[in-house]
Order: structure tokens, then sequence, then C-alpha cells
């Protein structure tokens, strides 16, 4: 039987190809994801080496908790006074301690405005002590340290995409207003031109305690032996445990990354693995007389399933090997892309594990065999006697098929009315053998019922942010960072005063009930004229102890108005609340609020953070803009410019999952195509017979692309039909947040759209060859 | 035999003729595989004659027909049909040569298992775009005895039927030629001579010319004309013969 197998697939090579293409597509997918995310936490961890590994412990502040990295809204640590400093270094063993600030400072380009998108680190380090180059990540590619105020050093990155060189004047903003700056020199950060998108502003370390206004020191980084060091009030720990440039929350993306790619891996060898159920059901139905022969020259029923599988097998080794090596190119390409938006890493070289070529090959040839089990029991069904019949037994209609035979004479109807008799062909065509139909089209089914639910969920989720914005904010000006999100000084607010009525919210992070939690600080006086808090019970009188928290948070800690609770904040100062309102929790927090406000005056007691992630102005933007000239990170947006920024991550996602669900599209292109080949070959008397009546190559051409098409739209209506359907569900089953369900028309229609012109596509080389079979031999007989 | 009854057998030397062949020569392969279908052979058929075309296996009648169909390309020699040289002609003139001037009917059938049987007759006038008129395809149903199956499929008719649909395919298009390619091959004895009847009756009411391929003695009697090949060269040419006649032909053959 193996011989059998071998010489089965060597014969037919163009169909072992495109049944090979579909899976190859899948593969390449798992072993990219695979080898591009290995890649990545590569060069993250050899970052974190080149990063830390010169420094031996690094003493900071006691805090009355671990902020964690990946909290909605980080905690702001407090500094470890100067005098800690000189006690470190008089420990025994410590041979060079340093003080270190890492904050975030923004380089402004010669557009005026910040460079990059963050994050934006701002450094202080002491030059001036011999021997502390060991104990920064940055490496001065040219000039000098920065060793007085005035002086700066920026990374190589943002020198090259600037124009900067050393000795010219820049401007940086750290707190408040932009100032101008020297640059002294610019460096590499750990061997790259800079960490990812990040840019890095490095001052001199004393200049940089004034700049960011620090009493002490973020962190003091010691090289030498950690055991002994002890001062009050200070932890030590390893420098990648302080992790100040939070490569871990890099590791963490880079996690998002792979599940996200090995999702639509998945996706992929789904529909892969359909093209292939569909491919091995026709072979083996066009292939009756073959099997009947071989059970009547004393094959046993095994040993035809083995056969069968045997060529699944064979089929998904092979594809998966393809697969691999397409991988591991689809993964450079990523990584030359991702290198291009400008997020560099080191350059390591493509990091293939065994466990990635173990598991792509598993996967592809798993997926493979899996699909061959239906096409192969089928062949033991055929009798001996089949190898003396001319033709196949007739296929069971089953329920699926009828739907598909339904929808076939409803998207059929266009090609029947305008094609003439090529158009009419082509419907029944698609509907004789309305399984098979079924199977190419619910490849494309996949695809498009996941763009289709993605798309309504996005946009539910779009929607509900946007109203939700349209409610709760009143100011006609809302000013933020560049960036949208990170703090910015009150410096800004007291320059927006000047034009009308303003109003700030501030943000930190505090431990509550055990949980990290954000807490913002509101000025009772003026936020009600510019954030609407919706009040269900309660006052929301603020005053100096009060609090507003959302139902949510109350209903999970049993919370009323009247009730208690006690906030702490990293410094370990205790804030003793009262629950003054209760808020209606937004759907989903579009700004990112969290769950408890509590007053500017109890805030500032707590929180050594006095900056602002939104600042409300009454007046026009324009104006707003032009009175906060002098702060370039600072962004005055409209209501509803600021509603749109808000919420445009949801239609970056969804772009970026359009284009990844576009692959599995793809993937279930191979499986029309490879399913109007073998049609086409089955009816190639048909084909004869058509011609021999006198039919145009143009019309049987237009005859296989009506049939494709059709078959495309299948899917596409099918699979629209059932996005519909898997968007209500997830709607519904976030109903509790409010989630609204509404049709994206536009998008659907853009969807039937492309799926028709895939099947165009797809019809491309089967139609040639249609119209190209030799009439003569297409009608020969006995 | 009752067809012969009817058998116009006084054709006029004049009329004028519906296809010719000059000097054909076909050879497949090369060297020394190669195979000599056709060496030379030349035919005329006049307008409303029915031809038949006999020889044994190998002798080239087969070759002989798909070349006066233009469904192959002789090595030498022309066909020409109505008045035109089909050997020189592209893909898409004989295309629409076909749709005008020829018919065909095969052994197997060849009808379309997704079209009724009504649909497989207009099929030509679709694919030529062209609208049947009501009362043509009636009367041409009923004719074939077809009108009670007119919205059957393929698969729901007798063998005998499935041809007759197929001759009514045929000529729908009132075709300068009708080619037949042992159309009574895969029927049995009544159902064959149900299809001959019909092919001589579209020869006698309509005088639609007709060329037909057998090896089948008594399909040929029915002809005005047996053609004789063997060994790629026309051996005999007999007018009006008896099954008699032919039987002895295939003997001299």
């Amino acid at each position: 039987m193996t011989k059998v197998a071998l010489k089965g697939l060597a014969a037919r090579p163009l169909r072992t190809a495109l049944t090979t293409l579909a899976i190859v597509v899948g593969v390449a997918f798992v072993c990219a994801a695979y080898t591009l995310t290995d890649t990545m936490s590569g060069a993250a961890r050899s970052l974190t080496h080149a990063a830390y590994d010169g420094t031996d412990a690094v003493v900071v502040a006691e805090t009355a908790f671990r902020g964690s990295q990946t909290a909605d809204v980080r905690a702001q640590a407090p500094t470890v006074p100067a005098s800690v400093l000189d006690r470190v270094r008089a420990t025994d063993g410590v041979t060079l301690a340093v003080g270190d600030i890492t904050d975030s400072a923004q380089v402004i380009g010669s557009d005026g405005k910040p460079v990059g998108t963050g994050p934006y680190f701002g450094v202080g380090f002491d030059a001036r002590t011999p021997g502390a180059d060991r104990l920064t990540p940055f490496r001065l590619h040219e000039g000098r340290w920065a060793t007085g105020p005035g002086q700066v050093v920026i990374d190589r990155a943002t020198a090259e995409s600037q124009d900067y060189a050393v000795g010219d004047r820049i401007r940086v903003t750290a707190r408040g207003e932009a100032r101008e700056y020297t640059v002294s020199g610019i460096a590499d950060f750990a061997g790259v031109k800079t960490l990812g998108k990040a840019t890095a502003a490095v001052f001199d370390l004393e200049a940089a305690r004034t700049i960011f206004a620090k009493d002490g020191y973020d962190r003091i980084l010691v090289s030498g032996r950690r055991a002994a060091i002890a001062v009050p009030g200070t932890e030590v720990r390893s420098a990648a445990d302080d992790d100040r440039f939070a490569f871990d929350s890099l590791e963490t993306l880079v996690g998002i990354l792979r599940a996200a790619l090995l999702a639509f891996a998945g996706v992929a060898v789904l529909v892969g693995a359909f093209t292939i159920f569909n491919s091995l059901s026709i072979t083996v139905a066009q292939r009756t007389k073959e099997f009947g022969l071989l059970r009547m020259v004393g094959a046993t029923r095994r040993q035809v399933r083995l056969g069968v599988l045997l060529e699944a097998l064979l089929i998904g080794l092979g594809a998966s090997a393809v697969g691999v090596g397409v991988g591991v190119g689809l993964a450079a390409g990523l990584q030359s892309l991702f290198g291009a938006l400008g997020a560099q890493l080191p350059a390591e070289g493509l990091t293939l594990a065994t466990r990635t070529v173990l598991v792509s090959l598993a996967v592809g040839t798993l997926a493979t065999v899996l699909a061959a089990w239906v096409p192969a029991r089928r062949a033991t069904r055929i009798a001996p006697v089949a190898a003396l019949r001319d033709s196949a037994s007739p296929v069971k209609v089953r329920l699926f098929a009828r739907a598909v035979r339904g929808v076939a004479a409803v998207v059929g109807r266009p090609a029947a009315l305008l094609g003439g008799a090529a158009g009419r062909l082509a419907r029944d065509n698609a509907m004789r053998n309305p399984g098979r139909t079924a199977a190419t089209a619910s490849a494309l089914m996949i695809g498009v019922a996941l763009v289709t639910a993605v798309t309504i969920v996005a946009q539910g989720l779009e929607e509900e942010g946007r109203g939700q914005l349209a409610d709760a904010v009143r100011a006609s000006t809302i000013v933020t960072a560049a960036d949208g999100w990170t703090p910015i000084d009150p410096a800004v607010e007291r320059a927006a005063a000047r034009l009308g009525d303003v109003s700030s919210l501030r943000q930190d992070g505090a431990l509550v009930f055990g949980h990290q939690e954000a807490v913002n600080g509101v000025d009772p006086a003026t936020i009600g004229r510019h954030y609407r808090f919706d009040i269900v019970s309660g006052d929301g009188e603020l005053g100096r102890d009060g609090a507003i928290v959302n139902d949510g948070f109350a209903a999970e800690h049993g919370l009323k108005v009247g009730s208690t609770f006690a906030v702490t904040a990293m410094n370990g100062t205790e804030l003793q609340l009262t629950v003054r309102g209760i808020e209606q929790s937004p759907s989903f927090d579009a700004l990112g609020l969290g769950p408890i406000t509590i007053s500017h005056a109890a805030f500032d007691r707590a929180f050594d953070q006095e900056r602002n992630r939104l600042t409300f102005v009454d007046g026009p933007p324009d104006a707003v803009a032009g009175a906060l000239g002098a702060f370039p990170n600072a962004k005055a947006e409209s209501k509803a410019a600021f509603i749109d920024t808000q919420t445009e991550w949801i239609g970056m996602i969804l772009a970026v999952l359009w284009v990844l669900l576009a692959l599995a599209v793809i993937v279930s292109l191979f499986g029309i195509v490879n399913t109007l080949v073998l049609s086409t070959l089955e009816r190639t008397r048909e084909l004869g017979t058509l011609r021999a009546l006198g039919m145009h190559r143009r019309q049987v051409r237009r005859m296989v692309r009506h049939e494709s098409v059709i078959t495309a739209l299948i899917g596409a209506v099918l699979g629209i039909a059932a996005g519909l359907v898997l968007a209500a569900v997830v709607v519904g089953w976030l109903g509790e947040y409010g989630f609204s369900y509404a049709i994206p028309a536009p998008s659907l229609v853009a969807v039937a759209v492309i799926a028709g012109l895939a099947g165009v596509a797809a019809a491309a080389l089967p139609a040639r060859r249609a119209a190209r079979i030799d009439v003569l031999k297409a009608l020969a007989y006995e | 035999m009752t067809a012969l009854a009817y058998a116009p057998s006084d054709l006029p030397e004049t009329d004028p003729v519906a296809v010719s062949a000059t000097a054909l020569t076909r050879t497949y392969g090369e060297g020394g595989s190669a195979v000599h279908a056709l060496r030379g052979v030349s035919l005329e058929v006049p307008q409303g004659q029915f031809t038949a075309v006999m020889g044994p296996s190998g002798s080239g009648k087969s070759t002989l027909l798909h070349l006066l169909a233009g469904l192959d390309t002789p090595d030498a020699g022309a066909v020409h049909i109505a008045g035109e040289d089909i050997t020189r002609m592209s893909d898409r003139e004989l295309t629409r040569l076909r749709r005008k001037h020829i018919g065909f009917v095969f052994q197997s059938f060849n009808l379309l298992p997704t079209l009724s049987a009504e649909e497989n007759v207009l099929l030509p006038l679709a694919i030529a775009g062209r609208k049947p008129a009501p009362e043509v395809v009636d009367a041409l149903m009923e004719r074939m005895g077809l009108a009670e199956r007119r919205d059957h499929k393929p698969a729901q008719l007798s063998g005998g039927q499935q041809q007759r649909v197929a001759v009514a395919r045929a000529l729908i298009c009132k075709p300068t030629v009708l080619f037949a390619d042992e159309p009574t091959g895969n029927l049995d004895s009544a159902a064959g001579a149900g299809v001959l009847e019909l092919l001589r009756s579209a020869v006698d009411e309509d005088g639609q010319t007709t060329v037909m391929v057998t090896h089948d003695a008594r399909a040929a009697a029915i002809a005005d004309r047996v053609v004789f090949l063997a060994d790629g060269r026309v051996v005999a040419d007999l007018a009006d013969p008896s099954e008699d006649q032919i039987l002895d032909a295939i003997k001299a053959a």
C-alpha cells in the first residue's frame, strides 16, 4: 500500500501541491509565531542581561506594596533620601554606589512635538563618579556624558531621526515647560540604537534631581556585595527584580503577540484541514474504481484505509516541513517589518527552537491525518464491484449541504441572469454536489465569520466607549500628554487657567483591599462642570476624606454610602475614606479611570505625584493650544477629537485582526482553487461536449469563474450569518457591560464584495485549465 | 427496412456539396510507432444525403469524422463545410462554425446531468445566446417522442430516451451537417432502431445532411450511401446498399 500511496501522489503533482498549500500556510504561521516570539524574548532577555548584569544590587525606598508593572495605572514609588547614598557607600563590600533617576522626559523634535510615541526615558546618570558606566545600560556612541545642568545625552535612534548632533541645542520637556539643552553626547542602549520604540534623554544626576523635582534618588545602584547593605527605610533588590526599564512588560507583550499569532495559526490550520478534507473526499470519489480494483485483487478494508491515511500522512509531513521553512522566512519578514516600524531589538538571528519544529510538524501532520479520517472511511466502504461500474454512488445530501444548495440558488441568481448559459451552468454546477460546495465554502466561512464577529464586537466596543465619553465629558477642551495617558505637570493646568475655568484629574496607584487599584484625584468645586460622575446613590460630596466608588467595586467589597475603607499609597501613607457616592460602573472603562475617586486635598496628602492625567478647560481648543505653546508635551483637543483619540486603539486592533484573518481567507482560497481544479477534471467530458456544442473558450472560463464566485459568496453569506450569531453570543455574554450590537452594514458589504473578487482570483488557474482542454481527448471514450 | 421506402434514391448530380474532404492525411505519433490513421481520403457529401461510414477498428473512420467535424486537424488535405475551408480556422472560428453548421450525436449521449431533457435540447441555443421559438421546440420534442419527458433529468431517462434528447439537441440549430458517432453503440436494438428512425426522418423531412460512423450493418443500411474505410483508405462506396450488400462489402474489405 505504501507504494500505491506514493505513486498516487507522484501521479497527481498539481493536486498534491494544491492540497499541500493549504496546510503549508497554517504550519508556516505556527512556526513563525514561535520563531518570532522566541527571537523577541531572546532579544528582551539579552537586553535585560546587558542592562542589569553589571549592577549587583539596587537600593530602593521601602514601600507599602510592590508596584505592579502591568496595572492599568502604575503607582509612583517614593524616592530614597540622598543621605542613604553615603551610608551605602560606607557599607563593607560595596565597591561602587551611585544614585539613579529613571523617569520620563520627551525630546522635542524639529516639528515642535515630542519624538516617538513612548516610552520616553528621562534618566539621571552620575557620570562624575568613576566607573559608573558599569551601572548603566547606556553606552556613549559619541561625545561626552552630561555633567552639568543644560546638558543632555540622547539615544542614537532619536539623534538620527531628528538629525541632532553633538553640540546642537535641543528642547526637552520633563516637568512642565520645555527647556533648551546642549547635546553633549549620543548613546546606544545596551548595543542597540534604542530600546524598542523608546526615546531617551540622559541628564547629569544632580541636574536631573532638579529637573524631575526629586528630593532624593529613585534608587541607588550598587556594585559589590549586597549582603551587608542595611539602611532603615530601604530595601535591597536585584536590578532585574527592580526592572527600571520595564523589560517585564516587553515579555508580557511578546506573550500576547505569541498568543495572538498562535490563535490565527490555529484558524489557518483549521481552514487548511477543511481544504484537505475536501480534496481527499473528491480524490476518493474519483478513485472509486481504483479502490474497487484494489479490493478485488485482495486488499482488505484496513489496507485501503491505511493507504489513504498514509497518503495524508505523507502530504501532512511534506507540507509541514515546507511550512517550517516558509515560517522561518515569514518570521524574518515580520521581524524586519517591526524593525522598519522602528521597534528595534538586538539582532540575534532567528531562534528556531527544536520545540518549534516539533510542534509545527506535529500540528500540520495531525491536522492532515485527522482531516483524512472521514474520506479514508469512505474509501473502505467502496465495494470490489465498484471496479466494474462506471459511476460513483450518489452523494447523500445532508442538512448543511441542503442549506448550501438553497444559498447557491440565491447567490447564483445574478450569475444565471447575467452570465447567459455559462452562468446558468455555473449555478447548476455549484448546486450539483452540495456537500462538496459546502465543504469548500465552509473553509472561507470560518474566516468570514471571524472577521464579521470581530468587527461587530469592536464596533460595539467603540460605540460604547464613544457614547460613554460623550456623556461624561462636558469640557470643551481636554488637555492630555502627547501620548494621551501619561501624566503632565500642573503648570499646564495653571497656564490654561488664564483662558477659562479649568479642572484636573490626577491618578496614582494605591493598595486597596489588598489589591493595587487606580485612585483619581479631582477638585470637587470644579469637576462637575467638566466631567460628570453618574452618581446613583449618595450625594457625591467628596470633602476632605470622601470617596466616590463605582458600583462594581462597591458590590465587590460590600461598600455602601457611609462605609469607610482604607487606601494605602506606596510611600505608606494611609487614607481613611468614607463612601460619599456610588457611581454607575461604566460599560467598559474607556478612560481607564478605575474605581475610586477622591478630592485633590486627600490625594495630595497621600501621593507624591502631583501630575494630571486629564486637564479640562472651558475654552476653544485652538486658544488653549496657543496658550500651552511652552509645553510641547501637552496636547489640547476638542471634545470630539479627544473622543476620537481615546477610542482609536480599537480601530487599530481591528485593523491588525483584519490583516491576520485575511490570511485565513487566503488559505481558504486555495481550497476553492483545489476544488475547482478537481471538479473541472471530473467534468472533462462535459466540458468537451459543451465545446463541441459551440461553447467559446471565453464562455468556459466564465462558467468556471461564476462557479467560483458562487462558492465564495456562499462562504461569505454563511460566514456573515455565522459571524452575526457569534457576535450576538459574545455581545450577549458581555451584556452586563451594556455592549451594543450594531450590524456594520458597509463592512459586511465590503466583505461580500471582497469574497466575490477572491472567487474571481481563485478561478484564474482552474478556468484557464478548463478552457484549454482538448475537445477530442475530452470526448474520447472506450 | 421501412425507412428505405422513403429514401430519395434519385438525388440529382448537381446537388450542392455540404461537406467535402480532399486528400486527408492524419498520422499519430512519430517514427516506428507512427500510426497512419488516414492515408489520403477524399469524400463529398451532397446536401440532404445520409452517409454512413463503416470500417473495422483502426480503419480511420472515427478520425475521419473528427476531421470532418473540425475536432481534429489533418496533416495534409482540406475539409470544407458549406464552402468554407475549416482546416485553417482558429479556435474561435471553429466554435462559430460548430454553432451554425454542425450538430453532433455521441455514442455515450453526453447529456449534462444537471439539466432537464428540454434544457439539454436548448443548450446549443443558450450557448449561442439565442432564444428558441416555442412552437419549433414543441414540434421537435413531439417528434422525438419526448413531449412527456421534458422536465426529466438524464438520470431519469432510459438510454434510448437520452439518445433521442441528444438527437434533438443536435437538430435544434438546423445544422448544415449532423455528425453521429456510433449513435446506437450504447443502445439495445429496439432503442437503436428508434434513434435511427429519427435520423432517417430528419433527412427525409428536413433534408438534413447527415454523416454517421457505425460498425453496425443494420444501422448503415438505412443510409443513402455507405463508405467503407480500411487502413486509412476508402475501399468501397455503395449507393443505397441493402444490409446483405453491406455485410458482403465488410467481408471483402
